[in-house]
């Protein structure tokens, strides 16, 4: 008895950890975003929906081998990026913050629209990116995607870092974010980060997308429940910290199998929701924020 | 202003005209004898379109081949077409329409629950015979003039539990969506295991979810003997890719609403070792032996469907096709003129016995049941190959 108690508890943990690493990839979507320009990006889970569609069309349409399917649709749903900044963001004149939220609002269900038109309203699934069909382990058993999608999770966070610590552009971006007026005067060209931040958020969408795909599957509409979640983690993490992104993430992810397996999966969200919010009045700048900043 | 005065009276003689015309025409076609009109209130576009498409060619085929053959009683039936563009609103004010303008004796449609409802307080208003033919629609209640097809899931669930019955299964464990289907399947499962003597565990799951491995555990470790999946469409191939991830190899059962080309295509590659589903004995009619009382019918009904439309007739152009027969059967004993003899009409269908039934069964209604047709109507189907085939 106390084997299956053991194998059970491992169960739930990968299952947290999957999900959570999805709503981790689309929270630091968000955090990019959010850090360079303010904007709360509504249209973040539209990115991941996108990202999973493009790569299932490249992949089991076009017959194109997996990894440049993969690379491919990073750069396409990135570029998307970039057009819902350059066509939906900047013309705004005079942006306030409640204008941008209603645009990026706008612009989801306008990504939405445009993917009825092309999938259609059928749900799309892909293979798993590597043949074997489970692994076990401890008596628990979880998919190699598992693995793939938390590996990514693992070294986009350190790209990241690297990106945004150990590079000057990286370093640009982050005066963008402190200051925009200074960094412009410094010489920094805020309009071409915003974009670069754009681009990054569609990437990092997408990426969850297509990790996610094989594990369940793609519908025209799948993207905005998505989005809330990685948003919660957002909030969760701290808006605008990168490992308040990762750890909130893998939280919300974790207190969602956990209730599920200890309290009882019909109170689940409200579950993971309510400690959610007890989390969020006990630190109300989330869980990786200093409150000084 | 003066202008549109002189468009106003110009309009008057115009009416004038046409109206004679139409009066002409009735008078001429009396004649001969009176139609019987049949309204169709489908939703041919918006997202309930993939329904109410088969749906109507169904009622156009099934009001070609009456005509051809004299009529209801020699008088021709009459279809008056109306969309609604699976919008509520629309729906309900289709019907209005249908009942006092063009006066229709019945109304076939709609093919949604959230259309079907907007329809039947009209239908209820105007007591004119109204058939549904959305699946989870409920017509059973007092006075009721609302009809419906499909094999309830109440119907479903036993025919699942009769094969578990058979294949000596008495462990079942159930994983049910927190959506309202999921929940239909969650209480019927429950109720129904207790009449079968079966142990039952359940868990539930949210359509939403990338992931029901935590849930899938619970109940492994209950070693059940199959597993009923109570969804829908597409959150079916998430269980399905846990399911065999985690080793299972019991049989994997989901809901009749899974039988269609979409549900085929999502479970490629994930198919579980056993696939099932209970549905409408029309599915697999190839495979049913020529003793079977309604095969012939239902070979019919498929090759006049192909020819007239180079298309293959699903379940739901099956289900309007009985919903028009059953309603011409009426017509047959109740002879009715126009929307005020619906009253009629509707007795006239609750009398109704045995009535073959191209989806499966017969029908048999009374004043309780508008449903009218059982679980023998519904067999178990199995998933080979990409294909639906008789379960063994």
């Amino acid at each position: 008895m106390e084997n299956t108690h053991l194998s059970q508890a491992i169960q739930f943990i990968f299952a947290g950890l999957t999900s959570g690493s999805i709503y981790a990839l689309v929270a630091l979507g968000f955090d990019i975003i959010y850090n360079v320009t303010f904007v709360v990006n509504l249209a973040q889970g539209e990115f991941l929906m996108l990202g999973a569609m493009t790569m299932i069309s490249l992949h089991s349409g076009l017959k194109l081998p997996l990894p440049l399917a993969l690379v491919l649709s990073t750069l396409i749903v990135g570029c998307v990026g970039i057009l819902f900044d350059r066509f939906a963001i900047r013309p705004l004149k005079k942006p306030s913050i409640m204008l941008l939220i209603l645009l990026t609002l706008g612009g989801s269900t306008f990504l939405k629209g445009v993917a009825l038109l092309i999938w259609g309203k059928d749900p799309y699934t892909a293979p798993t990116f590597t043949r074997i069909k489970s692994i076990s382990f401890l008596g628990a058993s979880f998919s190699p995607q598992m693995l793939w999608v938390i590996g990514t999770l693992v070294i986009v966070s350190f790209v990241l870092w690297f990106f945004f610590e150990r590079t000057l552009i990286g370093k640009a971006m982050r005066a963008c974010a402190e200051n925009q007026r200074a960094a412009s005067l410094m010489g920094v060209n805020v309009k071409t980060f915003v974009m670069i931040s754009y681009f990054l958020g569609g990437a990092l969408g997408a990426l969850g997308g297509m990790l996610v795909a094989p594990i369940s599957f793609m519908v025209y509409d799948e993207g905005t429940m998505m989005g809330l979640k990685g948003f919660a983690s957002a909030v969760l993490g701290g808006v605008g910290s990168y490992p308040g992104a990762v750890v909130g993430g893998l939280v919300l992810g974790l207190l969602e199998s956990l209730s599920t397996g200890y309290v009882s999966s019909i109170f689940k969200d409200i579950v993971a929701f309510l400690v959610l919010l007890c989390i969020l009045v006990l630190k109300p700048t989330g869980l990786m924020k200093r409150s000084d900043e | 202003m003066g202008r549109i005065n002189a468009w106003r009276f110009a309009i008057v003689p115009v009416v004038i005209c046409c109206l004679s015309l139409f009066w002409g025409a009735s008078i001429a076609s009396a004649q001969k004898k009176p139609a019987i009109k049949l309204g169709v209130n489908l939703d041919v576009t918006g997202y309930g379109a993939w329904l109410g498409e088969p749906e109507l060619r169904a009622v156009q085929l099934f009001a070609e081949q009456v005509n051809a053959r004299g009529g209801i009683d020699g008088c021709p039936l009459e279809l008056v077409v109306y969309d609604n563009e699976s919008n509520p609103e629309k729906s309900s004010s289709n019907a209005r329409k249908l009942i006092q303008r063009d006066k229709v004796t019945a109304i076939i449609g709609t093919a949604i629950t959230a259309t079907s409802n907007a329809a039947k307080s009209v239908a209820q208003e105007e007591k004119v015979v109204t058939y549904s033919l959305s699946g989870s629609y409920e017509p059973n209640y007092a006075d009721s003039f609302t009809f419906a097809t499909w094999v309830h899931t109440s119907g479903m669930v036993e025919t699942i539990y009769d094969y578990f019955a058979k294949k000596g299964i008495k462990r079942v464990a159930t994983l049910c969506a927190t959506d309202s289907t999921g929940q239909t399947w969650h209480d019927e499962t429950e109720k129904s295991a207790k009449k079968y003597g079966f142990e039952i565990v359940s868990e539930r799951f949210n359509v939403k979810d990338v992931d029901v491995t935590a849930q899938l555990a619970k109940l492994k470790a209950t070693n059940p003997q199959a597993l009923i999946v109570g969804v829908s469409g597409a959150p079916n191939a998430v269980v399905a890719k846990n399911f065999n991830q985690m080793g299972f190899k019991i049989p994997y059962v989901t809901g009749h609403g899974n039988i269609s080309d979409t549900f085929l295509k999502l479970m490629e590659g994930n198919e579980p070792e056993t696939l099932l589903l209970p549905g409408a004995y029309y599915i697999v009619w190839k495979e049913l032996p020529d003793a079977y009382p309604q095969k012939r019918l239902m070979k019919e009904f498929a090759e006049a469907f192909q020819k007239k439309f180079k298309k293959e007739a699903d379940i739901y152009a099956v289900v309007a096709y009985d919903a028009a027969r059953v309603t011409a059967e009426g017509m047959r004993q109740a002879k009715p003129e126009g929307s005020k003899d619906s009253l009629k009409l509707r007795d006239a269908m609750e009398l109704i016995r045995n009535f073959p039934a191209v989806y499966g069964g017969t029908y048999t209604f009374s004043k309780e049941e508008h449903r009218g047709i059982k679980k023998d109507a519904a067999v178990m189907i199995q998933v080979k190959g990409g294909k639906f085939v008789m379960a063994k």
